[in-house]
């Protein structure tokens, strides 16, 4: 039998019944409508970002108006009693969205990506109040085509290629197909990887009208390379389920028992061990606990309150060109919360970088999970991918806590001496900007779990190939 | 009904290498999730006691101060662990876990401990709840897709049915054997979890009484569960003349009604009855606060004015009595604003948790084509890890935050004669303050809002019997 007549036959058999269609149909339906889930929370987080900016540069604007008329003394009076002080600049800041963004929330649904950055709010108060999204949801996790992929595009594989010789061993005719070729391997390998082509085209190419469909917030030339890398990497996923389908099917037993081994690895690899990797990782790991960084910074708000005066001397000490302004209308409580909000957060440092560390720990210990699970790397790589990875968003919050403290750095002298800041000064003040790690670089993570995975591809594939020659019509 | 059927039905179980090792691999993942859950519960335990001992401390500590300075201050309201937490975390992790009781705001809850999940966390959840919905269903279908087909296949259903056993008798006794296996791990599954939440009982706790109905609870909706899949399976096993045919069919049941549905009703929900914006509801809420403050001069805001005053000094105020008080004016303005504030926001938050009853309708009106939807929510609410849950706790905090602010600001309004700010309360003061004393619901109520949900559960079961006994024995291919 000709190859070409051979895929005529698997057409026809495995894929042109209304069987095959309903599963095909039933698929394209996951992966259009976690496209189109995944465009809706992109489209919804893209608004927000800019309802922020809008509100945060329009309430800068009538502060620095304000500013200009205490400055050239128009109308005064009006004027609150803290106009000009550096206490009441308020930073936009936002994560940017990715080209990819659409193709899985990842973490986007419930780590802050947006928020004001002020030094009236201690870092403990920076981003706490969050989205009021449907808490069930994000319990069960967003869903979207990435998750689609990682979760379905396994059970589709083992649909269409458990039975790829157990069909024929199943109905008693193996030993007549293997009298009638000559290289029952040549056989195995053509059928299956038609089969699992078609069932990877068919995923890739949805996942392109995706794509496709989803353009409109970034151009269609900037989606391209990094839905490349993103198909890349499903594609990894898809061979890596192929081979160990292979492998199942190479060893001849019945569809029953192929069936259900594989489905036993499916709920395994993709739902037991991430599930309890990363619930081993937390009861290993815990991150330090988030209501004794409360307690502490209300304790030191307390305490620094209480002895408000010597901490104010121990500032103008550290600030010997410090002159108070004497006439100054500031409210004492302005400074007095400035000092506050930096004594608090600079005693809550050590607790940040503990909360930091132990994320970092947690991720190594899995990373670990990867090397067992390809579910582990590859959602995690397809997250970072879409740039709504756990890591990206601890960076943006870490960026603005710094950009925070370097602002109060910069005036906390004038909000200490009650001195407004000039609109000059205002205008040249930088604006929160995120520093993006490079794609490449916060893939790394994951490339060596998946080199790890690919080579044990290679390897399941020779296995598989060496146990077909085993198979004879008197053997079988 | 003959017993020896059940007999040979459960010998022929015992004897299975595949149930024998799969109920081994259950078991040890329940016993993980068990550990994992209980070792997370007794440390969040202990960090909240820490954290309301430290809370208090550093209330009482606050020196001389002016009591609206100390209601900015003010307490937080710790949020209990739940029940049966250890058996289903629900949706507590993303919710928050302390309320800010601040005067003039009512925050939500800060801290959401899933924030500092690993992101993988997202992918699956390894509560015993999500082990016991997701791997039932997948032992029930292992342990019955050949049950018949399996028969039919070996020509033994004949022999059977010629010898004198009915189908009806023969589904009836695989049925009870299936069903039976199922429900005793879960009883051990619950029973633990059970003891393991009486050991970690606090104050806030429910009584015993209410947990083990909670237990029972819980019990009875898996239960209905066990027996839903266990009719669905035996049906597709009778209607099939194959097992492996029956398998497939059961496998696509599964993956879609157990681990797509679930999922996309929720996304679904969400589509259909957004979540506010955390920046539009704010806005709402403050340009509600605006509109509702009535006029200094105003009859209503004189009234109310009234209503602060004669609860402060305990009397009704005489006619022309209020203008002669030698009272705070600026206390009276804090507990009036305080006052009118207060009810706008709880229309707001009453209005955020309406538009989560509304995506939790939808997503039952969904569990018409998957049980499993409508038994997480009846798992959710029964562990007390649910959104009712969480509004009462938000609303129990609430109240607190009134009555705080309100002691402060009468305080100030009988201590601090004149109309400023400069009055400071003494430093003994703040321990006067009482604690934030929680109770979680009962059972009782519990049960009230989950009626629905187990309803459909109990449709489901009537629907699944009447469709194996009915159409398995009219239907069935020999």
């Amino acid at each position: 039998m000709k190859l070409i007549e051979t895929f005529r036959y698997e057409w026809r058999i495995q894929f042109r019944n209304l069987a095959a269609a309903t599963v095909f149909l039933v698929f394209a339906g996951l992966l259009f409508y976690g496209g189109f889930a995944g465009k809706a929370e992109l489209d919804e987080r893209i608004s927000i970002i800019e309802a922020h900016d809008v509100a945060v540069a329009e309430s800068m604007e009538t502060w620095l108006s304000d500013l200009r008329k205490l400055e050239q003394g128009d109308n005064t009076e009006t004027l609150s009693p803290t106009t000009g002080s550096a206490m009441d600049v308020v930073f936009a800041s936002s994560l940017p969205q990715e080209p990819l963004s659409d193709f899985a929330v990842g973490q986007s649904d419930l780590l802050p990506f947006v928020g004001e950055i002020s030094i009236w709010e201690p870092d403990i108060r920076l981003f706490s109040k969050y989205e009021f999204a449907d808490p069930v949801g994000l319990a069960l996790g967003s869903f979207d085509i990435s998750k689609a992929v990682i979760l379905f595009l396994p059970l589709l594989l083992i649909v269409f290629c458990f039975d790829v010789i157990s069909a024929d061993r199943d109905s008693n005719r193996l030993g007549l197909t293997i009298l009638q070729i000559t290289n029952l391997r040549r056989l195995f390998w053509q059928r299956y990887l038609f089969r699992a082509s078609v069932v990877l085209v068919f995923t890739l190419v949805s996942a392109f009208f995706v794509l496709v469909l989803n353009s409109g917030n970034h151009a269609f030339g900037d989606r391209l390379p990094v839905f490349g890398i993103w198909a890349f990497s499903v594609l990894f996923y898809g061979m890596f389920w192929s081979m160990l389908i292979a492998l199942i099917a190479s060893f001849n037993r019945s569809g029953e028992f192929n069936i259900l081994t594989l489905l036993g690895l499916w709920v395994g690899l993709t739902l037991i061990i991430p599930a309890a990797g990363s619930s081993i990782a937390e009861t290993l790991y815990p991150t330090p606990s988030r209501l004794a960084y409360l307690a502490e910074a209300r304790e030191v708000e307390n305490e620094t309150r209480l002895r408000e005066a010597d901490v104010a001397n121990e500032f103008m000490l550290d600030h010997p060109e410090l002159l108070v302004n004497s006439d100054s209308e500031f409210p004492a409580r302005v400074s007095s919360a400035f000092l506050v909000t930096s004594t608090v957060d600079e005693a809550t440092r050590p607790i940040v970088a503990a909360f930091e560390g132990s994320l970092l720990e947690r991720e190594r210990v899995l990373s670990i999970f990867g090397y067992l699970s390809p579910a582990v790397g590859v959602h995690s790589a397809l997250n970072e991918i879409a740039g709504n990875s756990s890591r990206r968003h601890q960076s943006y919050l870490r960026q603005a806590r710094r950009f925070k403290a370097d602002y109060a750095l910069l005036v906390g002298p004038d909000v200490v001496a009650k001195q407004a800041i000039s609109s000059e000064f205002f205008e040249s003040l930088s604006q929160f900007q995120f520093m993006e790690d490079p794609l490449l670089g916060r893939l790394d993570q994951n490339i060596r779990p998946i080199i790890f995975l690919l080579s044990l591809s290679i390897g399941m594939l020779l296995l598989a190939n060496q146990r077909l020659k085993a198979i004879s019509p008197i053997t079988y | 009904m003959n017993i020896s059927i059940i007999k040979k039905e459960f010998m022929e179980l015992m004897r299975d290498g595949r149930a024998i090792s799969l109920s081994a691999i259950v078991g040890l993942l329940l016993v993980l999730a068990l550990s994992t859950g209980l070792s997370n519960e007794r440390t969040k335990e202990q960090r909240i006691f820490q954290a309301k001992m430290a809370d208090a401390e550093a209330f009482n500590a606050q020196g001389e101060k002016n009591p609206h300075s100390a209601a900015h201050f003010s307490r937080m309201a710790h949020k209990p662990i739940a029940p049966l937490s250890s058996f289903d975390p629900g949706v507590s992790s993303f919710l928050g876990q302390v309320i800010w009781l601040e005067a003039h705001y009512r925050n939500p809850a800060m801290f959401r401990a899933a924030e500092d999940a690993p992101e993988l966390s997202r992918l699956e959840n390894f509560s015993l709840a999500g082990v016991l919905t997701l791997v039932i269903p997948l032992l029930i279908i292992l342990l019955g897709y050949g049950s018949i087909s399996g028969e039919k296949e070996r020509g033994t259903l004949r022999q059977l049915i010629g010898s004198g056993t009915s189908l009806q008798t023969l589904l009836l006794g695989k049925f009870i054997v299936i069903s039976a296996t199922l429900f005793f791990v879960l009883l051990i599954t619950v029973s633990f979890s059970i003891v393991t939440s009486i050991v970690l009982l606090d104050e806030a706790a429910p009584s015993m009484s209410d947990l083990l109905m909670r237990g029972a609870s819980l019990l009875s909706s898996y239960g209905l569960y066990v027996l839903i899949l266990t009719a669905i399976t035996l049906l597709v096993s009778t209607l099939v003349s194959e097992s492996k045919t029956a398998l497939l069919i059961l496998l696509a049941v599964w993956a879609i009604t157990v681990v797509a549905l679930p999922r996309l009703s929720a996304s679904i929900a969400e589509q259909v009855y957004p979540s506010p914006h955390s920046h539009e509801f704010w806005e709402a809420t403050d340009a509600s606060l605006e509109a509702n403050r009535p006029d200094g001069a105003s009859a209503d805001y004189a009234a109310v004015e009234q209503r602060v005053i004669e609860r402060a000094i305990g009397r009704s105020l005489e006619e022309g009595e209020a203008e002669n008080l030698s009272i705070n004016a600026r206390g009276v303005r804090f507990e009036v604003s305080e006052v009118i504030d207060s009810e706008t926001y709880n229309i707001a938050f009453a209005e955020l948790f309406e538009n989560y009853a509304k995506q939790r309708n939808l997503r039952r009106l969904l569990s018409i084509f998957s049980p499993t939807i409508a038994l997480q929510h009846l798992s959710q609410a029964f562990s007390g890890t649910d959104i009712n849950a969480h509004e009462h706790f938000s609303n129990e905090a609430e109240r607190q935050r009134n009555d705080i602010v309100r002691m402060l600001n009468e305080e100030m309004m009988l201590n601090g004669s004149g109309g400023t700010s400069r009055y400071l309360a003494p430093a003994e003061f703040w321990e006067t303050v009482p604690e934030f004393q929680y109770r979680q619901p009962s059972i009782g109520s519990t049960w009230r809002q989950s009626f629905p949900d187990f309803f459909i559960l109990l449709f489901w079961g009537w629907i699944g019997l009447v469709a194996l006994f009915l159409l398995g024995r009219t239907r069935a291919e020999f």
